[in-house]
């Protein structure tokens, strides 16, 4: 009976892997990403780690944790099956807790492999060493969830006590955060103007050494294990982790859970309630999107894409971030302007490579309502059309913001002497180009959903957690090749026609002629990628797939 | 025996439930009806240990749930109106997980699932089943014991008559034996038949508790007016 559970999760994967292994496409692209990651371990040469890759995962781990504190996490909920299964069976609470932990070991053991192969490489001892420390790490992060969870649902329950810890946890993460935004701040402004590599080097060592970043000290502590360079120095850096684990451990055994309402009715993501909108308060443009089954369905993904906790979270990365750390750098002007140019060009960068990835308001989401969707008298091709439209105009809605940041910021700025006549064509450049390339790169992401709907941010499923960070760099791996394999078309097409014109129009026509060559090249990937995606839609087996 | 005593649950700061009351005695089939949002789902939820209530006890066989939640449960057995199932599990697997939950073997001579028409599908996954053999798997994962009291949340929805047969006489045959049975249902008919007792919601609220056998011999009506009656609707005269 204890180990019930645990059968669930055998049972399961077993079934599950048996049921891949039969399908010819998962067998293909499994055997790629399995070819990818020998190929890491195998490097001759070892890369990546060293103090600054030391400094990010530490980083990484402090924000995660900072955000589990402040947002709450969803760790306690549970899956509609395993609320009908284990809550209303005489399970104990920590059987269940045990259910839950055990069902994250294959993606964190999926994720140390793959983060451990990728910074480090190599098969030798001391990579294994490594994995094992990655392994325990994402244990503990995920148990620290669950302990901060099981505070959340007593702290809803009116725990005075469970308020005050919570409370005490968040100011700690204020001021840890105040003090690296200062630290960081002034590494920044020690460095020499426009030198990217002297201000990361001083930022890292900044953020490393500053007694003003203390709280940030036993983060750096908690990841060393994972870049120990002999078996000794591992055992020792070990040590911390594996007795914070035990506490966790320790301590969630023995813990009454109050299983809130939120946690058993799966309504953990449900957005905030907002007032009835009627037909009648709808502005021009809803109504107007609204009037024909295909466009209700792209206004039905743009509300959705508004109203997702997670595209909240991610304006408030992009707006909250260069605001921090800019506010930090306070006295010279051209700092915060090259600091906001430079993070808006990061982000923007960052979503148009791997947008897709972050912005899901379109079938990937949709997959699991896809019988609701075949009801509507709507073709497959509208289907897809609206679908990989939704994503694209928030795509580039958001770059487009970036673009304006960004072009504002370097008009400000007195080093970058960049003529207004060319950042304009620069950024109309952009904005021409950007929305087909969306297209085309969230079509292939649909595509690569309605193919392979039960693999992770490759698919329909969406994986966010620490334990998933493995998945989550194989979705960016996957994401760029995706880009690149879509851009090559226009690239070649725009360049082609821009450079033939480039003698006897000028630079300026040739650029824009250019864009608008690529723009529509890349339009035409997405409809003949919509189209092969409306087909396989149509093949879409609900039993099978 | 299913003891309710006060029961209340909010959702912020809408009342979902307020202070509910029953008891449904051993033997006894009660039947809670109501309109959609009458709270009858969060009752039945709160007696299967789902939702935590904010107000009030809930006793199982004499065991409180909120103090021995797992004591209480071992004698229940919880039928939701909609059955979930693990994606990757085959229908036998439901029905093994069923027995490793609750530390029992089923006899040999004994196969649920043949018992509800699944002994062809014990190999397949739930999601190859038709909503009618899903009800009727999680019956069999449910029904293959003899728990000391059962809550079924509109337990005949999506059967066909040969399904809703089977399980009318399931549910006679557990309250036969001494169970408690308490269930939900908007087919009045049924209620009517099956139950001896009716509790009716309304607004979260116990508004009327009647015996059955009291409302007349006619099978639909009595039954039917006295809901109307009871939740604010117009009688026909």
């Amino acid at each position: 009976m204890k180990f019930a559970p645990l059968y669930v999760i055998w049972r399961s994967a077993v079934n599950r892997g048996k049921q891949q292994a039969t399908d010819i496409r998962y067998v293909a692209v499994a055997s790629v990403v399995a070819g990818y990651v020998l190929w890491l371990l195998a490097r001759r040469a070892p890369v990546g780690g060293g103090a600054e890759l030391e400094v990010v995962a530490a980083l990484l781990l402090f924000v995660v944790t900072a955000i589990a504190w402040w947002q709450g996490t969803d760790r306690l909920a549970v899956s509609p099956a395993a609320r009908q299964w284990l809550i209303a069976a005489p399970v104990r609470d920590r059987d269940v807790l045990l259910f839950k932990l055990a069902a994250l070991q294959g993606s964190i053991a999926l994720s140390a492999l793959i983060l451990v192969s990728v910074a480090r490489g190599g098969t030798g001892f001391i990579t294994v060493l490594h994995f094992v420390a990655i392994v325990v790490v994402l244990n503990t992060f995920e148990c620290h969830r669950f302990t901060v969870a099981v505070l959340r649902s007593r702290q809803d329950a009116g725990g005075r006590g469970a308020t005050l810890v919570v409370s005490l946890v968040r100011i700690f993460f204020v001021f840890a955060c105040g003090a690296l935004a200062f630290t960081a701040g002034r590494a920044l402004l020690s460095a020499p103007p426009i030198s990217v590599d002297a201000a990361s080097r001083g930022l890292f060592s900044a953020v490393r050494t500053s007694p003003v970043a203390t709280g940030f000290a036993a983060f750096l502590m908690f990841v060393r294990p994972a870049f120990s360079q002999d078996t000794r120095e591992w055992a020792r850096a070990m040590v911390l982790p594996l007795v914070v684990l035990g506490l966790h451990v320790a301590w969630l055994a023995n813990a009454r859970i109050t299983w809130s309402s939120r946690d058993t009715t799966g309504k953990w993501r449900a957005p905030a309630p907002r007032p009835a909108i009627s037909n009648g308060e709808l502005g021009v443009a809803a109504r107007w999107l609204a009037r024909y089954p295909a466009t209700a369905l792209l206004w039905k993904n743009l509300r959705t894409a508004g109203r997702t906790q997670r595209l909240d979270a991610q304006i408030a990365l992009i707006v909250g971030i260069p605001i921090l750390l800019s506010l930090t750098s306070l006295p010279p002007l051209r700092r915060l302007t090259e600091f906001a140019c430079g993070a808006a060009a990061t982000w923007a960068a960052l979503l148009v490579v791997a947008g897709p990835l972050f912005v899901r308001c379109d079938l990937r989401l949709d997959l699991p309502k896809l019988r609701v969707l075949r009801t509507w008298p709507v073709t497959n091709a509208e289907i897809c059309a609206a679908e990989i439209g939704a994503s694209a105009i928030v795509l580039s809605g958001v770059q487009l913001c970036l673009l304006v940041l960004g072009a504002v910021s370097l008009s400000f700025n007195p080093v970058v002497n960049v003529p207004p006549q060319t950042q304009l064509l620069f950024v109309t450049t952009l904005v021409v180009v950007l929305p087909g390339m969306n297209i085309a790169h969230v079509g292939a992401h649909v595509l690569t959903a309605v193919l392979f709907p039960a693999w992770g941010p490759l698919g329909a499923v969406s994986r966010e957690r620490s334990s998933g960070a493995g998945y989550f760099y194989l979705g960016v791996v996957a994401s760029f090749i995706s880009f690149v394999a879509v851009g090559l078309a226009p690239a070649v097409v725009g360049a082609t026609a821009g450079l033939s014109v480039l003698p006897i129009l000028g630079s300026t026509v040739a650029l824009l002629l250019g864009a608008l060559l690529a723009s529509g090249v890349a339009c035409a990937e997405g409809v003949l990628l919509m189209r092969v995606a409306a087909r396989a839609l149509g093949d879409f087996d609900f039993v099978r797939d | 025996m299913i003891e309710v005593e006060r029961l209340g649950k909010k959702y912020g700061t809408r009342a979902a439930v307020r202070d509910v009351s029953f008891v449904v005695q051993p033997g006894e089939v009660v039947g809670l009806i109501g309109l959609n949002g009458a709270g009858k789902t969060t009752t039945l939820q709160s007696i299967a240990g789902i939702i935590r209530p904010d107000e009030g006890s809930v006793r199982i066989a004499g065991v409180d749930l909120a103090t021995h939640p797992v004591a209480a449960k071992q004698e229940l057995a919880f039928l939701a109106d909609e059955p979930e199932f693990f994606e990757y599990m085959t229908v036998e697997e439901h029905l093994l997980l069923a027995m490793k939950l609750y530390g029992t073997q089923v006899s040999t001579d004994a196969d649920p699932l043949a018992t509800f028409g699944l002994h062809e599908m014990r190999s397949q996954f739930p999601n190859e089943l038709s909503r009618g053999m899903r009800q009727k798997l999680a019956m069999a994962c449910v029904l293959w014991r003899s728990p000391k009291a059962l809550v079924f949340d509109e337990p005949l929805t999506g059967l066909d008559p040969v399904g809703i047969r089977d399980t009318k006489e399931v549910i006679r045959a557990h309250a036969a034996r001494g169970a408690a049975v308490l269930l939900s249902s908007h087919l009045l008919h049924l209620v009517q038949e099956l139950c001896s007792r009716v509790i009716v919601l309304d607004g979260g609220r116990v508004v009327g508790e009647h015996e059955v056998a009291a409302l007349g011999r006619r099978v639909e009506e009595p039954l039917e007016r006295l809901f109307v009656a009871l939740t604010g609707g117009v009688v026909d005269p």
